[in-house]
């Protein structure tokens, strides 16, 4: 019993670092309780409709089911790949708008996200959209780089070929060295940390 | 596409090193930029802010709670410069320089085990021995494919090799997508530094350049309004290319990744919507696992940038769909002669943070296309000996002070300095020295003939003395360009009849007050240093004086000259040698306690030159290494031999008080003297000490670069002294008779009413008044 509720300690400061460290990168962070509270957030954020990974209809089917209960026109990336759309013509259908992707892992000593990216339709959704909409289980927070770092050598291992950790939007401080955000991907990183039921 | 630059945007950028292909000569590039105020301000503001948010970026990891623990390294690597930062960054940057290493040491293995990983996983790997190669296999890639237009994202590697030129001579387009790079081939220049590429440029002139290049009107002011054009523009150009070529931070051996990372996301583009990828990577690159990645992204991204890390850090292994078609480069050219180049190879470690531009006082005076040629900062001085050749790598030698803050803030530990000094003698080698160097250092390097010649100079020179000083313009020799060059912002010292060592052997026995000193009983030898004796006999008779007020028997060795420092500083090897062994067999057989000098550069030759100096020849090394194991700078000798009292020689109303301090660069980034001194000032004098900023920042004597490129000195020295002026204090104190030569010189020029005193001359002073009542 000692031991589940040093596992519980330790997982809420995990939780509160990756929160801290993600917003200090400018992410936005949001706790939801279950799927149907990530649906209402996420229909806040679009006008009618959004792009999501054909993962995140695949884990989190309740969440998709939910996205179209709130009204929302789905398109999922992967399908705009078929019918030997050209690799621009995929990029068209992608860009702008809201896309929700499914983070595999959090880091609490940068509060980065880490993507599964092995398809075109995957990287452009997460580089094109305006708003980036990245689901995290919260058990998926891991403590620090050398941790995340094992998990992507793992996945290398099961052959994931296109790794990223996402911190905060895409950002530039090339002109005299003036923060600003969103120069080449999106401007808004919101990550939904889905609380765990157990 | 319609977005390259024009002509008239290459003429409207004087102060550019060229196209790709054209460079302007180093001494062109050299007076342009000194001619570009601009371009000054711009990279002081930039360099003072990056030094806050890197030690705010290391401040704040020690402080992360889900910090890792570094674990100690059981392979240190040898002798890493001394560290400017937090223990962790010492910590983590001792084991990443021992792991590269190790890398290096086995590098053909490395490079074995990481091709067969990445072919394993699809990738074509291409080994190319040149730039020309690697520039070759993209041609001949975007031939057989058809392709027309290339996007880039940041790659040195290809800057290195020219490839834009390349691709264009062969009628394909290449537009870079990093912002500031996107920036710099709109203006056909070259990066300025190699994170920030178009750091010297201020909105004004980004906003001037768009509108020119792009035919309408974009704010001069607003920097989002900027980048808004650059995404819109920039989208363009990944929707038509062919081919994407993307550099590489790290390559992991274990299982043939390419680890790049980025702000921008345009890597992550560059490297997904083309369907063709080429990495461009030179073989340093490489690392054994993932573990050593994590550690240097760490390093990387608070050096470079002074983030906890960048928006982006993408693992790619291999082309990561099916239709994708995936090559990497992995390029020597001159990488193995690094490596088999004893003194250089530590270079091979540089992880490209550009930190070493950050803290450089030179480059901030004239910037990244003066300071290096395609690489700068201070790797950009040593590498481009071997990626471009001596003739390239000669030009921007002289510009460097050797104040060695670059290596203190280098993650890897690299010894820059030492390689550039290193890097300075194969050209003098090369191309031989300045006829007048070369005189002037080969007679100051014959002891009798030198001191002779400073006799001489004192007889010749007398009619133009003025109390401390030398007047040239009374006789008119400012109108001379050469004597205005050096002469026009600093007044020369006088070159007193008698040398300290004259003096010194007339000297009377001491007879002043006695201080308790834990020093008492000892016999130290005096080595007075060349600039002391000869122009400032003041300062070493405060010197003797004050160890002799502490109980100290002082002898002063006949036949001491130079420690062969202004030799090894100008390149030249032979004199320096020559007068290093000189000063060994001087002082070695000495029956002393300790050898103190208050030439704190000089203690720091012995301490740290004599090594290398004396590499080829290991008898002299184990001679050098047993008089270091004597030789004490005066105010470590002061702090911590003699030990004095709080308010030992502390008066009321010093005439110097409020004083300031200049923590000469080598002190403070060689020695780590940083609290002796103050201690020195505050408890042992007792005086208010009001700190400047930027204290252990070089004054811009940098031995010969105040000769041979006085410009360069000029400006840093008007840093110096705008700092000094806003502390308010009255006495500049330092340890180093270089820096008080020049800050004198700066000081009269200016007529500002500040002296500058060496520390041993404040000590003196004091000891004086408390003696009679009256200043020394």
């Amino acid at each position: 019993m000692a031991g589940r509720r040093g596992d519980k300690t330790e997982k809420s400061e995990l939780l509160g670092l990756f929160e801290r460290y993600a917003i200090a990168a400018g992410a936005q962070v949001t706790f939801a309780r279950d799927t149907g509270a990530a649906a209402t957030l996420i229909a806040g954020m679009a006008s009618g409709q959004v792009k999501c990974r054909v993962e995140v209809r695949e884990l989190y089917p309740e969440l998709y089911s939910a996205l179209l209960a709130a009204g929302l026109a789905v398109t999922v990336s992967e399908d705009t790949g078929v019918l030997d759309a050209s690799r621009s013509q995929i990029a068209a259908a992608l860009a702008g708008g809201v896309g929700i992707v499914a983070g595999k892992a959090g880091v609490a000593e940068t509060g980065s996200v880490l993507l599964a990216d092995d398809s075109l339709a995957a990287r452009l959704l997460s580089m094109l959209a305006d708003i980036c909409v990245v689901i995290l289980p919260e058990t998926s927070i891991v403590r620090d780089l050398d941790a995340v770092g094992e998990l992507i050598a793992e996945l290398d291992r099961q052959g994931h070929r296109y790794l990223s950790m996402v911190t905060g939007p895409s950002r530039t401080a090339d002109i005299e060295r003036v923060l600003t955000i969103g120069v080449q991907g999106p401007r808004v990183l919101h990550i939904v940390v889905l609380q765990d039921k157990g | 596409m319609r977005i390259r630059g024009t002509k008239k945007a290459q003429q409207a950028s004087p102060g550019a090193s060229g196209t790709d292909h054209d460079p302007l000569p180093f001494e062109e590039r050299y007076h342009h930029a000194l001619e570009n105020e601009q371009l000054q301000n711009n990279l002081l503001v930039f360099q003072r802010s990056w030094k806050d948010s890197r030690a705010g970026a290391f401040a704040a990891y020690a402080e992360n709670p889900a910090q890792a623990t570094v674990p100690d390294t059981e392979l240190p690597a040898e002798n890493l410069p001394r560290a400017n930062g937090t223990p962790e960054f010492e910590a983590m940057r001792n084991r990443l320089a021992a792991i590269k290493d190790e890398v290096i040491e086995h590098l053909p293995s490395y490079i074995e085990r990481f091709q067969a990983e990445a072919e394993k996983r699809g990738v074509h790997v291409y080994r190319a021995t040149d730039a020309e190669a690697a520039n070759r296999y993209v041609v001949e890639l975007c031939r057989a494919h058809g392709i027309g237009h290339v996007v880039k994202s940041k790659t040195m590697v290809s800057e290195e090799t020219e490839l834009n030129g390349a691709l264009e001579a062969n009628g394909i387009e290449a537009v870079e997508t990093d912002l500031g790079e996107w920036i710099q081939q709109l203006s056909h220049e070259r990066p300025s530094h190699m994170v920030m590429p178009a750091i010297h440029k201020s909105r004004q002139q980004v906003g001037d350049l768009f509108t020119q290049v792009l035919g309408r009107p974009v704010s001069r002011e607003d920097i989002g309004e900027q980048v808004g054009v650059a995404r819109q523009e920039l989208r363009r150009a990944f929707l038509e290319a062919g081919l994407g070529v993307s550099g590489a931070n790290l390559l992991i051996a274990e299982s043939g990744t390419v680890v790049f990372i980025e702000n921008e996301g345009n890597a992550r583009l560059v490297t997904s919507l083309p369907r063709v990828h080429v990495v461009f990577a030179g073989i340093e690159k490489l690392v054994p696992d993932y573990s050593t990645a994590m550690l240097q992204l760490r390093l990387l991204a608070r050096s470079a940038t002074g983030q906890q890390i960048t928006s982006y850090t993408t693992f790619l292994s291999g082309p990561p769909e099916v239709e994708k078609e995936m090559h990497i480069v992995l390029l020597d050219n001159g990488r193995m002669q690094m490596r088999d180049t004893p003194l250089i190879r530590d270079a091979l470690r540089c992880i490209r943070c550009a930190a070493c531009a950050d803290v450089c006082p030179p480059y901030a005076v004239v910037g990244g296309h003066v300071f290096g040629h395609i690489y700068s900062g201070a790797i950009g001085l040593v590498n481009t000996a071997f990626h471009h050749g001596l003739d390239a790598a000669a030009g921007p030698q002289g510009l460097c002070v050797s104040c060695n803050a670059c290596a203190t803030v280098c993650p890897v530990g690299i010894p820059l300095p030492q390689q550039i000094l290193q890097v300075r003698s194969m050209v003098i080698e090369e191309k031989g020295a300045p006829a007048p160097m070369k005189i002037a250092m080969e007679l100051w390097a014959n002891a009798r003939l030198a001191g002779a010649a400073m006799r001489a100079a004192a007889v010749a020179s007398a009619p133009l003395r003025d109390g401390q000083f030398t007047r040239v313009r009374r006789v008119r020799a400012d109108l001379v360009p050469v004597v205005r060059r050096l002469t026009s912002w600093r007044t020369l010292p006088a070159v007193p009849t008698r040398p300290a060592r004259d003096r010194l052997r007339a000297r009377s026995p001491y007879a002043g007050p006695q201080l308790e000193s834990a020093a008492r009983g000892l016999r130290v030898a005096y080595f007075i240093q060349c600039i002391t004796d000869r122009l400032f006999p003041r300062m070493a008779v405060s010197v003797v004086r004050v160890l002799e007020a502490c109980g100290v028997e002082v002898v002063v060795p006949e036949e001491q000259h130079c420690c062969g420092l202004p030799a090894l500083d100008a390149g030249m090897l032979a004199p320096a040698r020559k007068m290093a062994k000189q000063t060994i067999e001087t002082l070695e057989n000495l029956k002393v306690d300790y050898i103190v000098t208050g030439g704190a550069s000089c203690a720091i030759a012995i301490l740290h030159d004599y090594e290398r100096l004396f590499e080829d020849e290991p008898l002299w090394q184990v001679r050098a290494q047993a008089l270091s194991e004597r030789v004490l700078d005066f105010t470590t000798f002061m702090d911590s031999v003699a030990q004095l009292r709080p308010d030992a020689l502390s008066v009321t109303n010093s005439p110097f008080a409020p004083v300031t301090y200049h923590n000469f660069c080598q002190s403070a980034n060689v020695l780590g003297l940083q609290d002796a001194p103050r201690r020195l000032i505050t408890e042992v004098l007792g005086l208010e000490l009001r700190e400047m900023e930027e204290s252990s920042v070089c004054c811009g004597f940098g031995g010969s670069t105040s000769i041979t490129r006085p410009e360069v000195a000029k400006h840093i020295l008007a840093r110096k002294l705008e700092n000094v002026r806003k502390t308010g204090a009255h006495t500049v104190v330092t340890d180093n008779p270089g820096c008080i030569m020049h800050l004198r010189g700066g000081i009269d020029s200016q007529k500002l009413p500040v002296r500058v005193l060496h520390i041993a001359e404040l000590l003196a002073a004091h000891l004086g008044i408390r003696e009679r009542g009256e200043v020394l």
